[in-house]
């Protein structure tokens, strides 16, 4: 497969330097954030979210770079997870030495294997008929785990010691501080792996048989092996995912590569923005403080991640990266205040919609499952109760006179800016 | 196997591959002819299983037999209307991802209203009692009143497609939509009725189901992927082939539950008894595992088998 056309012409320092201006900028993050939130959950929040924001680029290979729709990603989180657990516990009965932070290699590398077989049996079609085969087999893979207890251990999972291997590099990975500078450098490199692997001849076929895969066996290529090795690469990058949650969590159940996992990299990575790189990232960070955060707060978490699913899906399938990307093109077109009162009325009825549609699902949660917790409820600092006909009546209003007047904004908006553009052209 | 236990999984595999069709007709119709696989379609019978509980309680369970499915069957079309259609735009893609939306959704609103645990959805009074005894044992009325109900609605819906005008004008616009559109007739308005009909049917399914299967926020979880194995392996828009294949898959659920076979056991008739620790963790792992435990396991290993030798399908096109 080498493509020699693609081959692009020395590029000059400074276009260079600003290719290397974002990653200069991940990893200077990647320094701060523990030094800014220093406390010991903090911290363990930032592994979970680096692990899921690995993960779902990992995902992003398939759902983006290739259009494939996979629904059971999370398998390979799990085996990743598995094959890791079982390595450390095997080396540390052995007394083997073995530097703990190169674990989610072996762990990776095993998903790559599983991945290469999988992608051989799911990658026959793309689109559909792929999306039923990686459910069929993450299931398949899920229900055969409850005959193996000593792979994938009963109810209560495998249990590992992170400190059994003994230290190396200067850490003895008790404290949470060590799984994140492993997890952090693991991130970098995966990232850089993935967005180099994006660069590359195949990682571009990808893209092509995402667009075209008829042209692309016209052209002499098998859109089957482009797919499959798509499959596995994802895989690899999922395995080390999973790995690096096993390290954090000194635990791994077979839920972890259940239905749940391979939904909710779903929706980090779609909600996230598949059509930029890093866009699956943002839906990682994003979803997973809603995770922890939200489902403290309110027993409606999960209802609202399946809303903005929807609602990405429906209105902006370029995800939250795509509101971002939009907002920087505004920003630099030079019109954005002759925009500005438009956009803030738009801003507005937004906002209504979301009050109301919050005020009325906390209601509705208050009414019916959480029942027994008595009628009165505290929604945004507003004192509201599930009896009275004002509570649900202003929850109703709010939403419905925000979508009402969303359209007209909308329309009005789209005016203005055709007015806007017919002007600089003239 | 005795007779006894031959004749009640045929049976009760007859009836739970028969529901099971109930369900995967209608979700064969919408992928023919939308070319969107509806990942909702489980979450439909879990609403039509509630609604059934719900009405049931209120005018009782023949009424609810109607009117459950009708509004699960509403439900569908407003679903395809004001969603679906919408994002149709967005290719297929976007239309897979919006019914997991609605799947995901359904699932919460329906704990959020009817809580986590599982509903007091009984078979109703008039329908409980021993149909005929063979063998000594009773066989419940309600399981035959289902088996009737499933066959009936087969019935009818393979005379509605081949025999009527109704039926002609549906499959014209599974295979050529701008014709039918070109002689007059509403094709968008076509497809509505028949999303929202496939809904229905998963809603009665759920009706007649609900009391049988447990009625609980997960029973849309456990049935969904089945279903997909069904289609697939019955061939992508092929009626008949999911009818075979929801047989199948039921006989083989059904029969899986009735042999009380392990692996000991077949090496306990060599003289075997203890697994060879040569072999390690693994084996004694299996060792033990009987047919009925990797029940839930074959339907899969038959979509995968079926993938590596028949990829299209039992009746399907080519690929």
């Amino acid at each position: 497969m080498s493509v020699s056309t693609l081959d692009t012409p020395a590029r000059s320092a400074n276009t260079r330097l600003t290719a290397a201006l974002p990653w200069l900028a991940i990893t200077a993050m990647l320094v701060i954030l523990p030094l800014l939130f220093s406390s010991n959950s903090m911290i363990s929040t930032l592994n979970y979210l680096g692990t899921m924001a690995i993960f779902a680029l990992s995902y992003n290979v398939l759902l983006g770079q290739t259009g494939l729709l996979s629904l059971g990603h999370g398998t390979f989180f799990g085996l990743g997870g598995f094959i890791a657990t079982h390595a450390i516990l095997h080396m540390a009965e052995a007394g083997l030495s073995f530097p703990l932070p190169l674990i989610p290699a072996i762990g990776g590398f095993g998903a790559l294997i599983l991945g290469v077989f999988g992608g051989w049996l799911a990658s026959g079609r793309g689109g559909m008929p792929f999306a039923m085969i990686t459910l069929g087999l993450a299931e398949l893979v899920y229900a055969a785990a409850a005959l193996f207890p000593s792979i994938y251990g009963s109810e209560e999972g495998i249990a590992i010691d992170r400190m059994e291997l003994g230290a190396s590099f200067g850490m003895d990975y008790g404290p949470t501080v060590d799984i994140y500078v492993i997890i952090a450098v693991w991130f970098l490199i995966c990232a850089g792996i993935l967005y180099y692997f994006s660069k590359t001849p195949l990682g571009l076929l990808t893209n092509a048989v995402r667009d075209n895969a008829e042209r692309i066996e016209f052209l002499g290529f098998s859109a089957r092996r482009v797919r499959m090795l798509a499959y596995a690469i994802a895989a690899a990058v999922a395995g080390v995912a999973g790995s690096l949650a096993a390290l954090n969590f000194e635990i791994m159940t077979v839920n972890e590569m259940g239905a749940a996992t391979c939904m909710l990299v779903l929706l980090m990575t779609y909600i996230g923005g598949t059509k930029h790189f890093f866009g699956p990232v943002l839906g990682a960070i994003v979803i997973g403080l809603m995770k922890i955060w939200l489902s403290d707060i309110s027993p409606a978490w999960m209802m609202y991640f399946g809303l903005l699913f929807i609602f990405v899906v429906m209105v902006q399938p370029a995800g939250l990266a795509g509101i971002l990307m939009d907002g920087i093109a505004l920003a630099r077109s030079g019109t954005a205040a002759a925009q500005a009162p438009m956009l803030a009325l738009i801003g507005l009825a937004g906002l209504m919609t979301l009050i109301g549609t919050i005020i009325l699902i906390e209601l509705a949660y208050r009414a019916g499952l959480d029942a027994p917790l008595g009628p009165e409820i505290t929604v945004l600092g507003l004192p509201l109760n599930t009896g009275s006909v004002l509570s649900w009546g202003l929850g109703a209003v709010l939403a419905g006179g925000g979508i009402a007047a969303m359209r007209p904004l909308l329309d009005r908006l789209d005016t203005l800016r055709h007015t806007l553009s017919q002007g600089e052209t003239a | 196997m005795s007779a006894e236990v031959i004749t009640f999984s045929l049976l009760n595999g007859t009836l739970y591959g028969m529901l099971l069709f109930l369900l995967a007709s209608g979700l064969t119709l919408i992928f023919s002819m939308m070319g969107v696989l509806n990942f909702a379609h489980a979450s439909f019978f879990m609403l039509g299983a509630y609604f059934g509980y719900e009405i049931s309680g209120i005018v009782g369970f023949f009424p609810a037999l109607i009117i459950a499915p009708v509004l699960v069957g509403l439900f569908g079309a407003l679903i395809e209307r004001y969603g679906l259609r919408r994002v149709h735009k967005f290719g297929h893609l976007g239309e897979l991802l919006f019914t997991i939306g609605v799947a995901f959704v359904i699932e919460e609103a329906i704990q959020m209203i009817w809580g986590r645990s599982p509903m007091d959805y009984q078979v109703p009074e008039a329908l409980n009692f021993t149909a005929f005894e063979i063998f000594g044992t009773g066989y419940p009325a309600f399981r035959l009143f289902m088996l009737i109900m499933s066959v009936a609605i087969f019935a009818g819906l393979a005379l509605l497609l081949t025999r009527t005008r109704v039926g002609l004008i549906v499959k014209a616009s599974l295979t050529h939509p701008e014709m039918v559109s070109m002689l007059g007739h509403d094709v968008p308005l076509v497809f509505m009725s028949v999303f929202g009909v496939g809904s229905a049917l998963a809603g009665v399914a759920g009706v007649i189901g609900g009391p049988i299967l447990i009625t609980q926020p997960s029973m849309a979880a456990a049935l969904g992927p089945i279903l997909f194995v069904i289609v697939v392996v019955g061939g992508l828009g092929s009626l008949a082939g999911a009818f075979i294949a929801s047989l199948l898959v039921g006989f083989i659920q059904t029969f899986a539950v009735a042999i009380d076979l392990s692996v000991a056991d077949v090496f306990g008739l060599i003289g075997v008894t203890q697994p060879p620790a040569a072999l390690g963790a693994l084996v004694s792992d299996i060792w033990n595992v009987s047919v009925s435990q990797v029940g839930p396991v074959i339907p899969y290993l038959l979509l995968v088998v079926m993938l590596i030798f028949r990829p299209m399908g039992l009746i399907g096109k080519r690929a």
